[in-house]
C-alpha cells in the first residue's frame, strides 16, 4: 500500500528536480550563449607599461547608418592600410540610429568609439558626459601610434560658419568632427512644370525664382490656377518627428522671426511671423496648392513624390538634387534645379553639419590616440595629407564637404559641374552653403525633444482643428515647460 | 435556382480571394520594379521591366537591372546584414519560444481543463487578464528590468518577454482542448497502474498531439511575427531580429523597392509554414474554457 | 483493482490528491504570473507616482500627479475616443466578414480548399507587415487604390484616402483585414458543429436561406459569434504595430489611439511617467472589458 505511493513520490521529486535543472541549466545556457558579443578591452589605464596589446584584439568600434556602408567598408580599408596593423569593427545599425546610440552609450559604451551625429544629439550626448569635445586631438605619438593632426587645423581648414555648428552650446567647445554638410530647407525646382507656368524658359535656361516664401506661395498658387500641377509645392508636412517643426523654424527664421532668444525664451508669438507662417500654410492645406497626403508620409516618400514630376517646388536637402538629377530614378531629371539665395528672405534652409562623436568610456591613452586617428581619417585629413576620404564620399555620392579645399578640389568641381541643370546652379550651390547658418538655440538640448513634440500640433493647425492662436500658445507653452524641466 | 447559388458563390469566392490577396500582390509587384517605375504616373500595376535586382541587394549581393535600354547597377543594400541576422534571430527565438510555451502551457492547460483545484476560477480571470495587456504598458518596467540585469538586447530578454503573450493565449486553447478529450483513456491508464503524472506523458499528450502542434505552429508564427517588442527592446543591437528592420526603413534612409522586396523575403518562411501546416490551424476549435472546464 | 483513479481525499498527508497534483502543475503558471504580469503592473504603478526625466536619470516623487495632468489634457477624451472608435470598426468589420467568409467557405465548391488557404494569407502577414503594405495602398501618389481609381476613370486626380476625417476607419479596414481569418477559422469550426439535418428539414420545410441562418445557424453559432465579438474588440483595443506603421498617429491625431499615445509619451516625448499614467488608465478600461467577458460567460454557462 505505501510501495506505490513512495515510488510516485520519488519519481516525482526526480521529475521536479530533473525538469528544474533542465530549465536552469538551459536558461543559463541560452543566457550566455546568447550574449551580444563584448569587447575585451581592458579599461585599466596602461600608461605605466610600454606594450601594447595587438589592435587585432582591441579593435575599435565603428556604429554606422545603412547609407553606402559599402563606400564605409572601402574606406576603413583604407584606413587599416595606411595605418597598418589596426583593426576597426563597423556595425551597421539598422533602426532609429540617436537612440541606439544612446542607449549604447547611456550603457557605458562598452563596444562604441565612434558614431554618427547630428549638432542637437551631439550637444544632447555631450553634455550629459557620454561623448568627448575634441581639443585634447593634438599630434603625438603613444607607442606606435602617432596622431598627425590638431583640432586647431581643422578649425582653419574650415569655414566660420561650420566651425561654430561643432561647438558645444553649453561650454563653446568643438564637440563633435564634420562628417558632411547639408542646406536643409532649401527649394529644388523642376524647370518644365515652371516653364508650363511661366515662371521658367528651358531652352535659355533661365527662371524667375520667388525672394521669398509669400512669393513661392503666390507663385504656386498661381500655377495651381493655370493647371500645371494639381498641387504644385511639396512641403515638409510628413510623419517624422523632426521634420515638420525643424522647417518651421527654417521659415520662420527667413521672414525675420528669431522664434527664440539667448536665453531660450520662446519669442514667436501669436502676432510675430511665424503666425503668419502658419496662417499661410493653412491656405496652402485648404486649397490643396500642397497635397494633403503629405501630413502621412516619410522623408523618403518625399523624394519619391518629387521624383514622380508631379511638382514644381519642394523642400529638400541640397545633396538631393542629385538624386533628383539621376534618370535612372528620377523623372524630373535633367530639369532639376535649386532656387538661389536672392534676398537674405529667401528659403534658404539652415546649415547642417552633420558628424562623427567619440564616446567617453574610459580608455588608455595609447587608445584614444587610435580612436584620434579614426577620427581624423574619417572627417578630416589621411595619413598622406589628402582630403581623402570627404572627396571620396562627395565624388562618388554627391554628399556635400563642408572643407572649402574638397569644394574646390578640380574633380569635384567636376562632379558637381556634370550633375547640375546649368553651369549656374554650381554657383547657386556655393551662395547656399555661405548664406545658411544654424541658428545657436539648435545646440540646446532640449530643443530637439520640443521639436518632436510640436508634429502633432503643427499638423492638427495646417489641417484647421485647431486655430494657429492656440497651436502657437500650446508651443510657447511647452518650450517654456521644457526649459523650466532641463533648468540646471 | 441551385445554379445561382452556385454562380453566387463562386463570385463571392473570387472577390474574397481577390481582397485577401490584392495587399501581397502589391508588394509583390513593387518588389519587382526599379524606384523608377514606382515613381510613375500612372503606378505600374504590372512590371514594365521586371527584375530580381532588389531581392538579391537586400540579401547582400550586387545586382543589375536592365531599365528599357539603361542599365543599372546596384550594390548590396545597407540593410542585408540586417535582414539576415535578422531572420536567423527571429527563428532562434521562435524555436526557444516555442518550446517554453509549450513547457509551461501543457502542464498548465491540463490542470484546467482537467482538474477543479482552489482558487482556480481566481487564475482563470488573471490568465484572462494577462491576454488583454498591452504590451506597451509593459515594455517600460522590462526595459528597465533588463537594462539593471543586462539582458537589454539579448535573445534570452527577448525570449521572456515573449512569454507575456504566447503562455495565456496558448494555455487558454490547450485547456479547452485537452477538456474534451475522452477522459475513459485517462482513467483506463490509471486503473492499469500509472500515475498522474506518468498518465500525462504517456497517455494524454499523444493524444492532444494535434492540438499541441496547433499551439506550436501559432506560437512559433506569433513570435515570427512579433512587432513592438523586438522593436524597442532590440532595435540596434547584435540580437536584433527581423521586424525591426522595417520602421528603419520606412523612416530613415529610404529605399521602397527594397523595403518591398524585403517584407516579401520575410514572408516567405510564414507562408511556408502555413500553407504546409495550415491545416492544423484552420481546423483549430477554439473551445471557450469557462464552459467546457466547468469552472 | 488498487481504486487509485479517484482519489478525492487522501488518508496519508504526503500523499498526492488531485488538487494537490493540478496545484503542482500549475506552478510555472503562477511564477509566470509573478513575473510577468505582477512585476510590470507594480513597477508601472509606481512608475506613474513619479516625474521621471530620462536622459538625466533622475526620478522625483509626485503623486497623482500624472493622473491629474492626464484628466486635465484636452486631447485625452480624443485619445479614448479614437480608441473606442477603431475598436468599434474593427470588430464590426472582423465579426461581419468573418461570419461572410465563414459561411462561404462552409458551402461545397472546387476550390474549397484552396481558398482555405488563401484566406489564411493575411493572418500570416504579421500585424506590422500589415501596417507597412497599407500605407503603400493608401499613398496618394503611389498608391494601389488612387491608381486604380485613376485608371479606371472614376477620379481625375490624386484621392486622399487617409484624411483627418476618416482615417481611423482605413487603419480599421486594414486591422480587420489582417484579423479576420482567426475568426473565420474560429467561426467555422463552431458551424460544423451544426448537424446536417437540421439544414434539411429546415429546407424542406420550405425556409429561405436567411431563415435557414435565423433558426437553425444562428442559435448554434451565437456563443461562437459572442466570444469572437470579445477577443475582437480586446484585440482591437490594444492595437498598435498596425498604427505605428501606417500612419504614426497621424494624420495630426486622427489615429492617435491610446496606446499610440502611451509609445509616444513613454519613447517620443521621454515623459516615462506620463507614459506609464496612461498605461494604467488602459489598463483599467481592459479590465472592465475583461470582467464584461467573465460576467456575460458565466451568465450564459447558468
Amino acid at each position: 500500500m505505501s510501495e506505490p505511493k513512495n515510488v510516485s513520490r520519488r519519481k516525482l521529486l526526480y521529475y521536479g528536480v530533473g525538469g528544474a535543472a533542465v530549465i536552469i541549466g538551459g536558461g543559463a545556457a541560452a543566457y550566455y550563449l546568447m550574449q551580444p558579443p563584448s569587447s575585451t578591452t581592458t579599461t585599466t589605464s596602461t600608461t605605466t607599461t610600454t606594450s601594447y596589446p595587438k589592435p587585432a584584439d582591441d579593435p575599435l568600434f565603428f556604429d554606422i547608418w545603412p547609407y553606402r556602408p559599402d563606400l564605409v567598408e572601402a574606406n576603413l580599408t583604407e584606413f587599416k592600410t595606411q595605418y597598418a596593423p589596426e583593426a576597426v569593427t563597423q556595425a551597421v545599425i539598422a533602426g532609429d540610429y540617436a537612440a541606439q546610440i544612446e542607449t549604447k552609450l547611456i550603457a557605458g559604451a562598452k563596444d562604441l568609439d565612434f558614431a554618427y551625429s547630428g549638432t542637437a544629439t551631439a550637444n544632447r550626448w555631450y553634455e550629459a558626459g557620454w561623448t568627448r569635445n575634441i581639443e585634447d586631438m593634438e599630434p603625438r605619438k603613444i607607442g606606435d601610434v602617432e596622431v598627425l593632426y590638431s583640432w586647431k587645423d581643422i578649425k582653419a581648414d574650415l569655414p566660420v560658419a561650420a566651425w561654430n555648428c561643432l561647438l558645444s552650446g553649453s561650454d563653446g567647445k568643438p564637440c563633435y568632427l564634420p562628417y558632411f554638410q547639408s542646406c536643409f530647407g532649401n527649394i529644388v525646382t523642376n524647370e518644365k512644370l515652371l516653364e508650363a507656368g511661366g515662371y521658367a524658359d528651358t531652352k535659355a535656361k533661365t527662371s524667375i525664382y520667388p525672394k521669398d516664401y509669400p512669393e513661392l506661395y503666390a507663385q504656386c498658387e498661381d500655377m495651381q490656377k493655370k493647371g500645371v500641377a494639381t498641387s504644385p509645392l511639396l512641403k515638409r508636412w510628413g510623419s517624422e518627428v523632426w521634420e515638420m517643426g525643424f522647417v518651421a523654424q527654417i521659415e520662420a527664421q527667413a521672414r525675420g522671426d528669431p522664434v527664440f532668444d539667448q536665453n531660450m525664451d520662446p519669442v514667436f508669438d501669436i502676432n510675430t511671423p511665424y503666425a503668419d507662417m502658419l496662417k499661410d500654410w493653412q491656405h496652402l492645406y485648404e486649397k490643396e496648392i500642397c497635397p494633403r497626403g503629405v501630413l502621412n508620409i516619410t522623408e523618403g516618400d518625399n523624394i519619391t513624390w518629387f521624383e514622380t514630376g508631379q511638382y514644381a517646388y519642394s523642400e529638400q536637402h541640397t545633396y538631393d538634387l542629385f538624386t533628383f538629377q539621376d534618370p535612372a530614378s528620377s523623372k524630373v531629371a535633367p530639369y532639376c534645379s535649386i532656387v538661389p539665395p536672392l534676398t537674405k528672405n529667401s528659403p534658404i534652409g539652415y546649415l547642417l553639419v552633420n558628424g562623427a562623436i567619440i564616446s567617453n568610456p574610459p580608455r588608455s591613452d595609447w587608445k584614444l590616440a587610435r580612436v584620434h586617428r579614426l577620427a581624423e581619417f574619417y572627417t578630416y585629413k589621411d595619413k598622406n595629407g589628402n582630403f581623402y576620404r570627404p572627396k571620396d564620399f562627395m565624388v562618388k555620392t554627391g554628399v556635400g564637404s563642408p572643407y572649402p579645399k574638397v569644394l574646390d578640389d578640380p574633380d569635384v568641381i567636376a562632379f558637381v559641374k556634370s550633375k547640375v541643370y546649368r553651369d549656374q546652379d554650381v554657383t547657386s550651390l556655393k551662395q547656399l552653403v555661405e548664406a545658411c547658418w544654424m541658428p545657436e538655440y539648435l545646440k540646446v538640448g532640449w530643443e530637439s525633444e520640443w521639436t518632436t513634440m510640436q508634429q502633432p500640433l503643427l499638423q492638427q493647425c495646417v489641417q484647421g482643428s485647431i486655430t494657429v492662436e492656440a497651436c502657437i500658445t500650446q508651443m510657447r507653452t511647452d518650450a517654456i515647460a521644457l526649459k523650466k524641466k532641463y533648468a540646471k | 435556382m441551385v445554379k445561382i447559388r452556385r454562380v453566387i458563390i463562386y463570385i463571392l469566392a473570387i472577390l474574397v480571394a481577390i481582397w485577401s490577396i490584392i495587399p501581397v500582390y502589391w508588394f509583390i509587384n513593387m518588389s519587382f520594379m526599379t524606384e523608377n517605375e514606382v515613381a510613375s504616373v500612372p503606378v505600374h500595376f504590372w512590371p514594365q521591366f521586371p527584375t530580381l535586382a532588389n531581392y538579391l541587394r537586400m540579401l547582400g549581393y550586387n545586382a543589375t537591372a536592365t531599365v528599357g535600354n539603361k542599365t543599372v547597377y546596384f550594390l548590396p543594400s545597407g540593410y542585408a546584414s540586417a535582414i539576415k541576422s535578422g531572420m536567423v534571430n527571429s527563428t532562434i527565438v521562435a524555436f526557444c519560444i516555442t518550446a517554453v510555451t509549450l513547457a509551461i502551457a501543457i502542464p498548465t492547460g491540463y490542470a484546467f481543463g482537467r482538474y477543479k483545484f482552489r482558487a482556480k476560477n481566481k487564475l482563470l480571470f488573471t490568465l484572462l487578464m494577462s491576454r488583454s495587456l498591452p504590451p506597451i504598458s509593459i515594455v517600460i518596467p522590462f526595459f528597465m528590468l533588463f537594462q539593471t540585469i543586462d539582458l537589454l538586447g539579448t535573445l534570452s530578454g527577448l525570449i521572456i518577454i515573449y512569454t507575456s503573450i504566447t503562455i495565456p493565449l496558448m494555455t487558454w486553447i490547450l485547456m479547452g482542448y485537452f477538456a474534451t478529450l475522452p477522459i475513459e483513456v485517462e482513467r483506463a491508464a490509471r486503473v492499469d497502474g500509472c500515475t498522474r503524472l506518468s498518465a500525462l506523458r504517456r497517455v494524454v499528450i499523444p493524444m492532444a498531439s494535434a492540438g499541441i502542434g496547433t499551439v506550436a505552429i501559432l506560437t512559433f508564427l506569433i513570435s515570427w511575427n512579433e512587432f513592438l517588442f523586438a522593436w524597442l527592446l532590440n532595435a540596434g543591437t547584435p540580437a536584433q531580429t527581423l521586424p525591426p528592420v522595417f520602421p528603419a526603413m520606412l523612416y530613415h534612409i529610404i529605399d521602397n523597392t527594397g523595403l518591398a522586396a524585403a517584407t516579401i523575403i520575410s514572408l516567405i518562411p510564414v507562408m511556408a509554414i502555413a500553407l504546409v501546416f495550415g491545416r492544423y490551424i484552420t481546423r483549430l476549435k477554439i473551445v471557450d474554457p469557462v464552459t467546457t472546464t466547468g469552472g | 483493482m488498487r481504486g487509485l483513479k479517484t482519489q478525492k481525499k487522501s488518508s496519508s498527508p504526503f500523499s498526492l490528491t488531485d488538487e494537490k497534483f493540478a496545484l503542482i502543475l500549475i506552478i510555472p503558471i503562477i511564477v509566470f504570473e509573478l513575473v510577468l504580469v505582477a512585476y510590470p503592473l507594480a513597477y508601472s504603478f509606481w512608475l506613474s507616482l513619479n516625474d521621471v526625466i530620462f536622459i538625466r536619470r533622475t526620478i522625483k516623487f509626485i503623486g497623482p500627479g500624472n493622473y491629474i495632468t492626464t484628466i486635465l489634457d484636452p486631447n485625452f477624451l480624443r485619445y479614448l475616443f479614437t480608441t473606442l472608435r477603431m475598436t468599434f470598426d474593427i470588430t464590426v468589420l472582423v465579426i461581419f466578414s468573418a461570419l461572410g467568409i465563414a459561411l462561404l467557405l462552409n458551402e461545397t465548391f472546387k476550390g474549397r480548399t484552396l481558398l482555405r488557404m488563401i484566406v489564411l494569407l493575411p493572418w500570416a502577414v504579421s500585424e506590422y507587415c500589415t501596417g507597412v503594405i497599407f500605407r503603400f495602398l493608401y499613398s496618394e501618389q503611389i498608391g494601389f487604390f488612387n491608381s486604380l481609381l485613376m485608371v479606371s476613370g472614376l477620379i481625375n486626380k490624386n484621392l486622399l484616402i487617409l484624411t483627418p476625417e476618416w482615417a481611423p476607419e482605413f487603419v480599421s479596414i486594414a486591422y480587420a483585414w489582417h484579423y479576420t481569418p482567426l475568426i473565420v477559422f474560429f467561426l467555422l469550426a463552431g458551424l460544423q458543429t451544426v448537424p446536417e439535418d437540421l439544414y434539411r428539414a429546415a429546407r424542406v420545410d420550405g425556409a429561405g436561406s436567411i431563415k435557414r441562418f435565423t433558426k437553425v445557424t444562428y442559435p448554434h453559432l451565437r456563443y461562437a459569434i459572442i466570444i469572437s465579438l470579445l477577443l475582437a474588440s480586446m484585440q482591437a483595443a490594444i492595437a498598435t504595430d498596425s498604427i505605428i506603421l501606417l500612419t504614426g498617429g497621424g494624420p495630426g491625431i486622427a489615429t492617435a489611439s491610446l496606446t499610440w499615445h502611451i509609445y509616444e509619451l513613454s519613447f517620443r516625448n521621454l515623459v516615462l511617467g506620463m507614459g506609464a499614467a496612461y498605461s494604467y488608465i488602459l489598463l483599467v478600461i481592459m479590465f472592465i472589458l475583461g470582467s464584461a467577458y467573465f460576467r456575460i460567460l458565466f451568465r450564459k454557462r447558468g
